[in-house]
């Protein structure tokens, strides 16, 4: 999936985080989005991910044409970042088997296992979300967004809480993402940025 | 066809599962439901319970227990998404009418729990004459019904305002009025020894504007769970 943002704005309250932001980000690519804090990476992401409207300037996915994506389209995106929350009171697998049921995606519980189990959540898959640590929340956050086999996977700050087998599993992700389909990353990781930034947007 | 259908019903009964599942785990909002209707149905018997009361008083008193507890409840469908940070997530899988009437039946459904044991409580407290039982719990439903209907919209509406505590019964007021009226005026004639017969126009009049009301929001709740 091709992304291609057409002089981007975002106002709060008449004031714009960001304004007249052109970009392309190519299939089978990553794209890096960078800034200090308050820079608005994360209201792009949004708006990337079609979940937030642009207050000027057009966003258009390709194949797939429009300013706001329709809420059908959103199996196509995988998206993960920090103010995402899933289910405390389920555990790993019903989280999973339930945001796979209302996206209409037939996967088997053996399919859910399998993939929590590639997350390194194998043990955990039973317990309940809410007695999760953080960083086994993240890696559950990855599951969510990549149980789907999604066209255009978004990334918000995903090394958050992670240790180091989890930030290898968030590259080995991206590749794996990159063999299938675009990634689009927000960090201020140094380190990533330089791994993937062939394509980077610096807000300022 | 068969597979769009049954991956509606598949993706609706997901939602409803799901809090289902949440609800026995928590139990929000049947406490929530509960404590309210329980506490105003003790308060109303000790006060009232010695003295004569006429067949209108009962049925207010007892639709307005249902109303308030109904306010104090259904609101935490979208609340309790709202407060956990999980509204995102459904956000972003979820298909708006898999959400809309999952939500719906959920509600409904805790409606019908609470009409479940606050009907025949009210009944052994208040002692007001009824003669066809039946009737009476259809009243019952078809005003769970109409209430579910409004309140699931609206909850969803006010779920992201600072004073959504507040919020939903003012904005339900005046939309559930038509049905609490004939739902209480219903309630009157059936504790005045009506049947079936005298109050189906009321009966037919509640079916109907729970179905306008359902099928509108069901239309605009994309835009209120969108924007």
């Amino acid at each position: 999936m091709k992304i291609i943002l057409d002089e981007v704005g975002k106002a709060f309250n008449g004031r714009y985080i960001f304004k007249k932001i052109s970009w392309e980000v190519e299939g089978f690519s990553c794209g890096v989005i960078t800034g200090p804090n308050g820079s608005g990476k994360s209201t792009l992401i949004r708006i990337i991910a079609g979940l937030s409207r642009p207050s000027r300037g057009s966003i258009f996915w390709s194949p797939s044409h429009g300013e706001k994506m329709p809420p059908g389209k959103r199996n196509l995106i995988g998206y993960l970042a920090p103010d995402l929350k899933l289910y405390g009171e389920l555990t790993a697998i019903e989280n999973l088997e339930f945001f796979s049921s209302v996206r209409g995606i037939e996967l088997t519980s053996e399919n859910i296992r399998k993939h929590l189990e590639k997350m390194g959540l194998g043990e955990a898959k039973k317990y309940r979300v809410s007695e999760f640590s953080s960083g086994m929340e993240q890696r559950l956050k990855l599951a969510f967004a990549t149980v789907h086999n999604p066209q255009l996977l978004i990334l918000d700050e995903p090394g958050t809480n992670l240790d180091k087998t989890g930030n290898d599993l968030i590259e080995e992700v991206i590749s794996e993402q990159l063999k299938k389909g675009t990634v689009v990353l927000a960090t201020n990781d140094d380190r990533e940025v330089q791994q993937y930034g062939q394509n980077i947007l610096q807000l300022a | 066809m068969g597979k769009t259908s049954s991956s509606w019903l598949k993706g609706f009964f997901a939602v409803l599962k799901k809090d289902l599942q949440s609800e026995f785990r928590t139990r929000y909002t049947l406490s929530a439901l509960f404590m309210f209707a329980l506490t105003t149905l003790v308060i109303v018997s000790f006060s009232l319970g010695v003295m004569e009361i006429d067949p209108g008083l009962h049925a207010a008193l007892l639709w307005i227990i249902v109303f308030f507890a109904s306010m104090a409840g259904m609101a935490r469908s979208f609340v309790k998404e709202e407060e956990a940070g999980t509204r995102l997530a459904l956000r972003l899988s979820g298909r708006i009418e898999f959400i809309f009437f999952g939500k719906l039946l959920f509600n409904l459904l805790m409606l019908m729990i609470l009409l479940l044991v606050i009907g025949p409580l009210y009944l052994i407290f208040m002692l007001p004459p009824l003669e066809s039982y039946f009737v009476f719990s259809l009243v019952l439903f078809l005003g769970a019904v109409g209430i579910s209907g409004a309140t699931t919209i609206l909850s969803a509406l006010v779920a992201r305002a600072a004073s959504r505590g507040t919020l939903l019964p003012v904005l339900s007021f005046p939309i559930l009025l038509p049905i609490l009226f004939t739902s209480i005026n219903a309630t009157r004639l059936l504790f005045s020894g009506s049947g079936f017969g005298g109050i189906h126009s009321d009966l037919l009049f509640t079916l109907s504007y729970s179905v306008i009301i359902i099928t509108i929001s069901f239309l605009l709740f994309g835009f209120v769970w969108e924007e």
